[in-house]
């Protein structure tokens, strides 16, 4: 087959030399580093070009130079393993990093959730005060009047003002000492992808929080419906703020990422 | 001279020296500023950068310069306190080596 090529003129490869050899062998031992084992190695290259070149410059011939070069940086084996080390166990502070900030994040959004329940009744209750006091009298759960249970919810601090406020002095407690950890015991931070992964999570749980209740205003209430069983007695309007609220947090997340990643690419260039 | 346990120091301090630098040329600046007391495979240097980076008391990022991109590394403000504490770690150390090893002379070591 005529490729277009005089195969008469093609010169024999060169023999690779010791730097090459060197480098070879870095990329086996350092496959399946991912990007910190890329860097590594583009910093190995960086670093015995360097030096083969510093020889250069001093008479050594070039072969020589490369030879020195490859003994004054020491066995592949031994770097490889070490950079290996060093990031395993960076993967393992990078996770504990990660799932700390997401309980976290996590324990923040459901006392969001809680809290917009309490305040969704407790406006409920504003507009339909009638149902207050039947609502007491029973000192029960009564089903056709949600909304009252949760303003006895309200006024006895019980149910979702209380879980609210715990949730959100957890979610202090946690992200305060991760930052800290951060900043005096060295915690490493999360990657920079990480927010992509929050926003899908934050994203779902508000299609979710949405899909998951009924729509259709129940009974003589406009809108503060009552909700499905496993959400207890809260209103549509609130399903709506939340789940709004949830999808612009993901918004907000992907963009403040976006706008990281373009800044960190002008930087290095 | 054996390395081992004091590493760190000793990039730390250099980096405190040169300001922002990439690895090769930190290397050489420990190498000239010690007259070439450390023998250490240079490689092993990587390692330990890449540990501090994760310790958070350096960082690095690429520069793009001529002949080709680098990656070089500067100290946090964390590494500058680390520095502060090692050094003072370092001098209690030495103290006491010297007291024991020499102990006529123990003048400049205040």
């Amino acid at each position: 087959m005529d490729v277009g090529v005089d195969v008469s003129d093609r010169k024999r490869p060169e023999a690779p030399g010791d730097v090459d050899r060197h480098l070879d062998e870095m990329f086996n031992r350092l496959a399946g580093t991912g990007a910190a084992g890329r860097r590594a190695l583009a910093e190995v290259e960086d670093h015995l070009r360097d030096a083969v070149a510093d020889e250069l410059t001093q008479g050594v011939p070039a072969r020589q130079a490369e030879r020195n070069a490859v003994a004054r940086f020491g066995p592949p084996a031994r770097i490889a393993g070490q950079l290996r080390r060093t990031h395993r166990v960076a993967s393992g502070a990078v996770m504990l990093s990660g799932a700390w900030l997401l309980i976290g994040l996590a324990a923040l959004m459901l006392a969001a959730i809680r809290l917009a329940k309490t305040l969704d009744v407790a406006i409920q209750l504003r507009l339909h005060p009638e149902r207050l006091p039947r609502c007491v009298e029973q000192g029960t759960d009564p089903v056709p009047d949600g909304i009252a249970a949760c303003g006895v919810d309200v006024l006895t601090g019980n149910g979702s003002a209380r879980t609210g406020v715990i949730m959100l002095l957890l979610a202090v407690v946690l992200l305060a000492s991760r930052w800290l950890a951060i900043r005096l015991a060295g915690l490493a931070p999360v990657p920079r992808r990480f927010p992509l992964l929050v926003a899908a999570l934050v994203a779902a749980s508000g299609i979710f929080l949405f899909l998951l209740h009924p729509i259709t205003p129940y009974g003589q209430h406009l809108v503060g419906a009552r909700g499905g069983v496993p959400f207890g007695w809260t209103g549509l309007w609130h399903q709506i703020i939340v789940s709004g609220l949830t999808l612009l947090t993901a918004l907000i997340t992907v963009g403040g990422y976006l706008v990281r990643t373009r800044q960190t690419r002008a930087r290095e260039e | 001279m054996e390395l081992r346990g004091h590493l760190d120091l000793l990039l730390l301090g250099t980096l405190h020296q040169t300001g922002p630098v990439h690895g090769y040329a930190l290397i050489v600046a420990l190498r000239d500023r010690s007259d070439g007391a450390f023998k250490l495979p240079e490689g092993t240097v990587y390692p330990a950068l890449h540990r501090l980076e994760r310790d958070g008391l350096i960082d690095s990022e690429w520069y793009t310069g001529k002949p080709r991109r680098r990656r070089v590394y500067r100290l946090t403000p964390s590494g500058a306190a680390a520095l502060t504490a090692k050094r003072r770690e370092w001098r209690t150390f030495a103290r006491g080596v010297q007291a024991i090893v020499e102990p006529d002379v123990r003048e400049g070591w205040a």
